[in-house]
């Protein structure tokens, strides 16, 4: 390496986030990643051989080659795909209900007190409730069809982005709220260049939990009465010992789960960057 | 220009249902001169702050008046910038953004104003640090942004307060030298409220001391250093003299000598 590259190294700023990246932090991360990978290798060898030694019957524990059939056979793959679609849309439409709600009443309810102190008996014996309970009420009041399941959703998404709304602005850094006030802000300025971003990170761990949320909310909806979704069919192929296809939709679930996961975690990482 | 500061007879008196009510400032009075610049200092509770907050229009008064520039303070007013005990940046903002943030409030963003805060970021030793955040920078180097964001807004007054308080004392006096050249610059009337007396003594015109709750104005100093202060201020021995006397108010068993020592210097 010349002299010239040298002094280049250090000229362009490109770390924006904290210059914490120092070699040996890559170095542990993939170290990290090594063990991940292995540990992935282990479990995939395990599920396959395990079954196997210990000869389990396929319908008490089938062994991953099962599975992975499953997941490739054209048939289950196109009823796995329609029942997936299904239990995806009430989660999604229930999630996005659940948050606008949540965070909506969350910013009404921390900056009116009296709203507050009139509701939060109500908020804490519903959060200490199982809300999925709800759910064969609302099979009685709405029926077979979307509305109970994206209810159930709603109800397990609304309470976490409420309570996590409400504390991230009531824990607003007091300093910061008079020095809003000393620059004689508005309400409006205040609400929007100071409570939703001091409340994003609080928002977004909310979040994290009722992405999580939106799927048992759906699947349970349908475990208690429907005639479509994935709760559906892991029914029907519990009933007909079709144990692999079981663990094929746990497969399908564990996918989405991670994958909204990861969408929420990147979200946060670019709204929250400075955290 | 800059604004004089008059507090007459300033009480106020902090109620809550179920408590009692504590007397934070009791008749209090206190002139401040236009361009002038007064140090407080006073123990822990002694109500500093809050007469700093009234007289930033941050807490009410529950008896008597506070002027600023022959007007009544009846809120925040735009023409008074505050300095807090900690930097108080917000992370999601860079520094410049952090630094123009008072303009984008009041909707006065102008290119003079974006000048003003890019020569004030050079004067402090940050212009490189315009667009980090403030994570990135030290606890000295935010609170040299946060003097930008207060001086950029071009003040009539400045309240201060504890600016320097979480810093290290080597940062903490270099910052006050700092100050004191931005104030003979701008000469700005400016408040400054500290638990050091070193440091008040070494940036006011004047030093006034407070005592215990309720609040009360119990010694008012002139310093008898040039507007212009730096190292050898605090070496003239007038210097350690004033410290003195004014600790005398705080270490009870050193009232007598402190008293003494002083008669020195007002001779």
């Amino acid at each position: 390496m010349s002299a010239t590259e040298k002094i280049e190294v250090r000229a362009p700023q490109v770390d924006r986030a904290p210059a914490q990246r120092g070699p040996s932090k890559v170095g542990a991360g993939l170290r990290g990643r090594g063990l991940a990978v292995g540990a992935v290798m282990v479990f995939i060898v395990a599920w396959e051989m395990v079954p196997r030694l210990l000869d389990v019957q396929s319908f008490i524990f089938p062994r991953l080659s099962e599975v992975i059939a499953k997941l490739t056979d054209a048939t289950t793959v196109t009823l796995l795909y329609q029942h997936a679609q299904v239990t995806l849309y009430e989660a999604l439409v229930g999630l996005v209900i659940g948050i606008v709600a949540g965070v909506g009443l969350g910013f009404a309810l921390a900056e009116w007190e009296p709203a507050r102190a009139a509701v939060y008996p109500f908020i804490v014996a519903f959060q200490s409730m199982p809300k999925v309970a709800l759910a064969p009420l609302f099979i009685i009041w709405f029926g077979f069809g979307y509305t109970p399941k994206v209810l159930v959703v709603v109800m397990l998404v609304f309470f976490p982005m409420l309570v996590n709304t409400m504390n991230g602005i009531l824990s607003t850094d007091k300093s910061r709220l008079d020095l809003f006030r000393s620059m004689s802000a508005s309400k409006w300025q205040i609400w929007s260049r100071l409570l939703l971003p001091s409340a994003l990170p609080s928002i977004f761990a909310g979040l994290e939990v009722s992405v999580v949320n939106s799927f048992i909310g759906a699947i349970t909806g349908e475990f208690v009465g429907a005639d479509a979704g994935l709760g559906v069919l892991l029914q029907q192929f519990k009933n007909n010992y079709d144990t692999a296809g079981v663990f094929a939709i746990l497969v399908i679930l564990a996918f989405i789960g991670v994958a909204l996961n990861q969408i929420v975690r990147i979200a946060r990482r670019r709204l929250v960057f400075w955290q | 220009m800059t604004e004089r500061i008059e507090v007459r007879d300033a009480e106020v008196v902090f109620s809550r249902r179920g408590v009692p009510p504590t007397t934070a400032l009791s008749g209090l009075s206190l002139d401040v001169e236009a361009g002038g610049f007064v140090s407080v200092v006073g123990p822990s509770g002694c109500g500093k702050t809050t007469l700093l907050r009234a007289i930033g229009g941050l807490q009410g008064l529950t008896g008597g008046e506070i002027r600023v520039g022959g007007d009544t303070v009846a809120g925040p007013r735009r023409t008074t910038a505050f300095m807090f005990q900690q930097p108080t940046l917000l992370p999601w903002m860079n520094i410049a953004d952090n630094c123009l943030a008072p303009a984008r409030i009041h909707r006065t963003l102008t290119p003079e104003y974006r000048s003003r805060v890019t020569s004030l970021l050079e004067r402090v030793g940050l212009a490189d640090f315009h667009d980090k955040y403030p994570n990135e920078l030290s606890g000295g180097m935010q609170q040299r942004a946060a003097i930008v964001r207060a001086l950029g807004q071009d003040p009539e007054l400045l309240l201060l307060d504890e600016p320097f308080g979480a810093l290290d004392a080597m940062t903490r006096e270099q910052m006050n030298f700092d100050l004191n050249a931005i104030w003979n610059r701008a000469k700005v009337t400016t408040l400054l409220i500290t638990h050091s007396i070193p440091e008040a003594v070494l940036l006011g015109q004047r030093v006034v001391v407070m005592s215990s709750r309720p609040g009360r104005i119990v010694d008012d100093i002139e310093i008898p250093f040039g507007p212009m202060r730096d190292a050898e201020t605090m070496g003239d021995p007038r210097f350690s003299q004033i410290v003195a006397h004014v600790r005398g108010y705080f270490v009870k068993s050193q009232n007598v000598s402190a008293e003494r020592s002083l008669a020195h210097v007002r001779d």
